[in-house]
């Protein structure tokens, strides 16, 4: 009986301190897809920069490269800007957003900074290109720093509350 | 024949234009030359018989109140299409003012220029296009041949004469074509030919490949100043033959005869209607005179577009008396 009771309460603590583990994971997300999306951006400027590739072409091979939820926005919009010869960028960039909203992590405001951006997606000069995108890359990393402050906290928060709730709820059955 | 060119074209319009080409007259269709789009004005297309506007339901009028007036959102379509949005991908390319697309065909453009230290740095909201259809005719020089090439089986130095829209550039390309193919009947072997095409309108390249056909011993320099790369490709590729369109700055002139003196053969045309005004711009009077050119071919209009006046040789005797249509 006393070794049936150990067990049970062992299972307790356990399965609560594992959900508390997974809740603190789902706060380091965010701050992962705004870090690939950081990178996916400084992708862009050097083909843009430096290979002067056609957008479809660039976003859909970034898109290859990034690891992660985050490279569905470049795919999607390289698949459609390549479906859809006439299409403006910018609403291309958009429905790939939407694909982003539903199964990312990001919160509204790192949306609109990227939309800010796709306003501006290959309707100019290679400089001002360049200016477009440091500026969304300056906005993402600010984001960035709270995640991660967010991360931090809320993580470490959940990690020991899992272990304490399972203690907790094994010592009021008792 | 004809048609293939037109849906190598369609892709950059909008639905509504799109139904509105595919809805011309056949015989409209297969000679189809230009079709412009002017932000807020009426569709405008030319072919070799004339030109027109054309109604939403895609017939020719020459009313103006009838015509489809083409939106800005249409001229917006074309160019994202053309650009595949992606304008500073194609800065050099908005500089000269056109765009070479898949099938050589050129699209021109016109809109708000942007001026850096007085000269042209790119455009911006393009409110005008001129896409037009780039038509080759294999074998259209064929029945000149036998005037263009010495009994001993070489090419003469050649210079095509013509206005604007003559088939000038038509005829340059089949002679090109022709001389690298080889003319087994006048017994000419395939030589090598080297092309400087500065306004990508003989080769039609995109990115870099000839679109239009030149014949399989021939290179080509894109968008590349003539006086430069005449000699570069005579440097660079040992031709046999090079060949290159509307010569005349002076600069131009000189590199001709750099180039003569390597040994090459030419073969150039030239913006003029006879030779006696040619004479008479500055630079060509001597070159002329020297007696470097062999053949004079000179172009009309008078049964449409690749009318041959007369070949004329080197002293400026008549070969061949027109005026006489090309193959097409």
């Amino acid at each position: 009986m006393v070794l049936l009771k150990v067990t049970g309460a062992g299972l307790i603590i356990l399965s609560s301190g594992f959900l508390g583990l997974i809740l603190s994971h789902i706060y380091q997300a965010r701050p992962a897809q705004l870090k690939a999306l950081i990178s996916g951006l400084k992708l862009l400027e050097t083909e843009i920069v430096y290979a002067s590739t056609p957008l479809p072409q660039a976003l859909g091979r970034i898109g290859e490269r990034l690891e992660g939820i985050v490279k569905l926005l470049f795919l999607e919009t390289a698949t459609l800007l390549r479906e859809e010869p006439g299409l403006p960028a910018a609403e291309a960039w958009e429905e790939g957003l939407k694909k982003l909203k539903e199964q990312g992590a990001l919160h509204w405001q790192d949306l609109e900074i990227l939309k800010a951006l796709g306003q501006g997606l290959g309707v100019s000069g290679r400089e001002d290109q360049v200016k477009n995108l440091e500026l969304a890359r300056e906005h993402l990393k600010r984001q960035l720093a709270l995640a991660e402050e967010v991360a931090q906290r809320q993580g470490k928060m959940w990690r020991t509350l899992g272990f304490l709730l399972g203690v907790t709820l094994v010592l009021l059955m008792y | 024949m004809g048609l293939e060119q037109v849906d190598e074209v369609l892709h950059l319009f909008p639905p509504t234009l799109k139904e509105i080409i595919a809805r011309l007259p056949l015989k409209v269709r297969e000679t189809l030359e230009e079709i412009r789009l002017r932000c807020q004005k009426p569709l405008h297309i030319r072919w070799t018989g004339g030109d027109s506007w054309l109604t939403v339901e895609g017939r020719l009028t020459q009313n103006l109140i009838e015509a489809y007036r083409v939106e800005a959102k249409d001229v917006q379509h074309a160019v994202q299409a053309l650009t595949q949005n992606s304008l500073y991908a194609l800065e050099e390319e908005l500089r000269a003012g056109y765009i070479t697309i898949k099938g050589g065909h050129r699209v021109g453009l016109a809109g708000e220029t942007v001026v850096e230290k007085g000269s042209i740095r790119t455009l911006k909201n393009i409110s005008s296009l001129n896409i037009r259809l780039a038509r080759s005719l294999p074998g259209c020089a064929r029945p000149l041949l036998p005037y263009l090439v010495s009994p001993s089986g070489r090419p003469y130095h050649i210079l095509v004469l013509s206005p604007p829209r003559c088939g000038k550039t038509t005829l340059l390309r089949d002679l090109i074509r022709s001389f690298s193919c080889g003319i087994p009947d006048l017994g000419l072997p395939g030589l090598n030919v080297g092309v400087v095409d500065e306004r990508s309108e003989i080769a039609g390249c995109y990115q870099g490949i000839p679109q239009l056909d030149v014949g399989p011993r021939t290179d080509v320099l894109d968008r590349c100043p003539k006086w430069e790369g005449l000699l570069m490709l005579v440097r660079a590729m040992g031709p046999e033959v090079v060949a290159t369109d509307e010569v005349g700055k002076p600069k131009e002139l000189e590199a001709l005869q750099e180039a003569l003196h390597s040994g090459v053969i030419l073969l150039a045309s030239v913006h003029a209607s006879t030779l006696e005004e040619l004479k008479r711009r500055p630079g060509w009077g001597v070159l002329l005179r020297q007696g470097v050119w062999q053949r004079f071919i000179l172009l009309s209009r008078v049964l449409g577009p690749g009318t041959v006046e007369t070949i004329m040789d080197g002293e400026g005797r008549a070969l061949l008396i027109g005026p006489r249509k090309l193959l097409s």
